[in-house]
């Protein structure tokens, strides 16, 4: 036997050398293409939790700008004169990202602003954003204006315009706010998007409100580019390809607003997501390992035949691969509030820039739990977790992804990425606005209040002038003691109202705690339960939901409920006054757990609400019960409580009666 | 059917308020002065009486009330031509400036805020009567 030539040794080793590299080729390909593509998804989720927020943020913007709008409408009518309109307006306190508030009368000609007067006058009616009101095409929504130039300060505004209309419908005036586009972009950099991509506020008209990142361009029409066509079709999806602003590829996500025909858009540079290939190390540490082991034998045997360049460009790959693991972290560095979450069998923060680690922790504890729940049917979805935690409160919005590229069988394998977005000061900020509006809506409440103490006062009023009368003129004792009767049940009328006004006011001085929701339910039951009964109206509490811990204030709850309930009463007690006496009333009280929010629901059979009092249901001092029975604060009462415990309240029709949905947010026992 | 105490011309008078105490009480007293008042809860109601009324009415209303206020309760009236000699009374229990200003615009004559003397309306409904 012979042993191989020297020639065939080295032969072979070429050969093997020459396989083992072709295969290092072909798997490093393989490998990065997935990479792409997960980087891809990381951009696509990261732009959809981005285009979120900065569509809740716009429409919040909004919505308050025409709130204000209206609420200033109503100062104006149409027999002031230009003097008295200029100096209404000047009195009026106007919020500060308002830079110009002014008033122009139906057939579109300039009155005043706070600003100034019309001296001279100036027709504006061939402004787009006057035009659509005397047109009619806007009704009473807010229409928002292409930007325009002011032509003294030379700063680009947005003008809100909505019209003022009597009650046929005609059109007296026209109301324009005009805000700094910066007003709406600072929201953008403080995301620190723009210097990675483009963010845009596009109009379902077409033209582009806002666009911030890219050189500044302001009113360009896009109708007619497939973007756009993307765009007007759905109401969110991923946006994908090469930018008409600048020729760039693209990768990212457009939403569009909930209330107003604006659609967001964030998209980000391709190049910059394909160099930062944000979850590199994921898919590639781990199935390296076993191609690392593969070739440490390869190259043992390689090393046989001498072939040291076989290891060095493995060193390189490593040493490549974390290059680029650095500059994924040092990427998240740069953005505050975020972190980036791996979840395996154990979680691991790639990257965190979330101050509260505290608070992170607890989310991360909560998404471990939950992430079932998050992305059971679909491979990724962006959700909103807010809780409080050592009396702060926090949210969080956050992308989860499945993780990509790996068959998920193999259990040391990451299962998840998770980016997350720290929300906390938005939504303290949020919060902090809620309470102004509320100051701002006690104006309105003292209105309200005057007139309801007025009603029995005037009652009392007369009532004491007619005994006085009576006395004069001689009448009978029972003539006085009635009228006297009738002044104190007008007192205890009044007692009622304003004793009402002091919980509606309240800002409980406890500190929230976690409580049982089917107590506070049957608490409140308990307390109507005999009254019920000698009314005729059946309650079914139907069975206690379990878990059923909230945070907040039990009695705050229960007066909720009994407010619903009372309110059931009495529209049963209106139908029966209707259909007869023997209509049987019924109310029932269903508790139930719908994920991470308990469901109470107050049920009755009094026929439901009409449908012109609906959008007027929550409203302070609205009432349609019969003078004297209603104060009108039962349900936006009960609107302020549940909005304090970060949980919602609505009403629908079912079949026989009206269905009130109160969601609370549930808290877990160890908590 | 009602005359006022210094009248020639022969008209109804008619309340409208969604109290129903306060109209009682009110009805009272303007009778107690030689009226002899005519009482709506509802301004629906007194919609449908004026609609086949014989003679021209004085009508005191309140103006904020559920259902149908005392501005669309007037617009109504007059878009009906109901008696072209119809005068109005607007009450109200809190009357802003505006409210005063579109009550006065929408055709009534006389503006009382609430809470009124029985001087004060018995007067009012003289000097227009």
């Amino acid at each position: 036997m012979k042993f191989p030539r020297r020639t065939t040794v080295v032969f072979m080793g070429i050969l093997f050398w020459f396989l083992i590299t072709i295969g290092i080729f072909v798997n490093s390909h393989v490998n990065m293409n997935k990479l792409k593509e997960s980087s891809i998804e990381a951009a696509f989720l990261n732009a959809e939790v981005a285009a979120s927020l900065i569509a809740q943020n716009f429409n919040q913007k909004a919505s308050l700008i025409s709130t204000f709008i209206q609420s200033v409408g109503k100062e104006f009518h149409s027999n002031l004169s230009d003097a008295e309109i200029f100096s209404r307006v000047r009195s009026i306190s106007i919020p500060e990202n308002i830079i110009q508030l002014s008033i122009v009368d139906r057939y579109g000609r300039f009155i005043a602003s706070n600003i100034s007067n019309s001296s001279e006058s100036i027709d504006l009616s061939d402004r787009q954003h006057i035009r659509v009101h005397i047109d009619g095409i806007s009704k009473n929504d807010l229409f928002i204006s292409q930007p325009v130039r002011g032509r003294v300060s030379g700063v680009y505004t947005l003008q809100f315009t909505r019209s003022i209309r009597d009650d046929g419908g005609r059109l007296l005036f026209v109301l324009v706010a005009s805000v700094p586009i910066s007003d709406i972009t600072n929201f953008y950099d403080s995301l620190k998007l723009s210097s990675i991509g483009i963010v845009s506020l596009v109009g379902l008209d077409g033209v582009e409100r806002v666009r911030s990142g890219k050189q500044e361009q302001f009113g360009l029409n896009i109708k007619d580019t497939q973007k756009f066509r993307m765009i007007s079709a759905a109401n969110f999806g991923r946006y994908e390809g090469i930018s008409y602003v600048d020729n760039t590829y693209r990768f990212g996500f457009f939403k569009r607003a909930d209330n107003q025909p604006f659609a967001v858009v964030v998209a980000y540079d391709s190049q910059y997501v394909l160099s930062n290939y944000l979850i590199f190390k994921i898919g590639r540490n781990k199935s390296d390992l076993l191609l690392s082991l593969l070739l440490f034998i390869v190259v043992a045997l390689a090393m046989l035949i001498g072939s040291l360049a076989l290891r060095s460009s493995e060193e390189a790959a490593l040493r490549r691969a974390s290059e680029t693991e650095a500059r994924v972290t040092e990427a998240i560095r740069q953005l505050p509030g975020t972190a980036l979450l791996l979840i395996g069998h154990e979680s691991v923060v790639l990257a965190d820039t979330i101050g509260d680690h505290e608070s992170l922790s607890y989310l991360i504890a909560m998404i471990e739990k939950n992430i079932p729940n998050y992305v059971s049917y679909k491979d990724s979805s962006v959700a909103t977790e807010r809780f409080i935690l050592n009396g702060a409160e926090y949210e969080y919005i956050f992308g989860i992804s499945r993780f990509r590229g790996e068959d998920g069988r193999r259990e040391d394998l990451p299962k998840f990425i998770v980016f997350i977005l720290d929300r906390s000061e938005s939504r303290r900020d949020e919060m902090r606005i809620y309470f102004l509006s509320k100051l701002a809506s006690l104006g309105e409440i003292a209105t309200g209040l005057a007139h309801e103490i007025n009603q029995p006062l005037s009652v009392i009023k007369i009532a004491a002038q007619n005994a006085l009368a009576g006395i004069r003129s001689g009448k009978d004792k029972q003539h006085a003691s009635e009228k006297l009767a009738r002044i104190e049940a007008q007192t205890v009328r009044m007692a009622k109202i304003i004793d009402h006004m002091r919980i509606f006011g309240r800002r409980s001085d406890a500190e929230a705690a976690p409580f049982s929701a089917s107590d506070a339910v049957l608490g409140a039951s308990g307390m109507m339960a005999s009254q019920l009964r000698l009314d005729g109206i059946a309650l079914n509490v139907l069975r206690a939901c379990e878990p059923d811990l909230v945070l907040g204030w039990r009695d705050q709850i229960e007066q909720v409920i009994l407010n619903l309930i009372q309110n059931g009463r009495d529209s049963i007690q209106g139908r029966r006054v209707r259909l007869g006496s023997d209509f049987e009333g019924r109310i029932s009280i269903t508790c139930r757990v719908d994920f991470a929010f308990i469901v109470i629901e107050v049920h009755d059979n009094g026929g439901g609400i009409p449908a012109d009092v609906r959008p007027k249901l929550f409203q302070p001092f609205f009432t349609t019960k019969p003078a004297g029975q209603g104060t009108g604060l039962g349900l936006p009462l009960s609107f302020g409580i549940i909005r304090d415990h970060n949980g919602t309240i609505d009403a629908r029709n079912g079949k026989a009666g009206a269905i009130f949905t109160i969601r609370l947010p549930a808290v877990t026992s160890s908590a | 059917m009602t005359s006022g105490t210094d009248s020639e011309v022969q008209m109804d008078l008619i309340l409208i308020d969604d109290e129903a105490e306060f109209l009682e009480e009110l009805a009272e007293a303007l009778k107690e002065s030689g009226f002899n008042p005519l009482n709506f809860t509802r301004a629906h109601d007194a919609i449908e009486y004026l609609e086949q009324a014989a003679r021209p009415s004085i009508i005191v209303t309140d103006i904020r009330m559920p259902y149908m206020d005392g501005f669309a309760f007037i617009d109504a009236v007059k878009e009906k031509l109901l008696h072209s000699d119809t005068r109005f009374i607007a009450l109200t229990g809190h009357g802003t400036q505006a409210d005063e200003h579109r009550a006065i615009a929408s055709g009534a004559e006389i503006f009382l805020r609430k809470p009124i003397s029985i001087i004060d309306i018995v007067n009012a409904i003289r000097d227009i009567w």
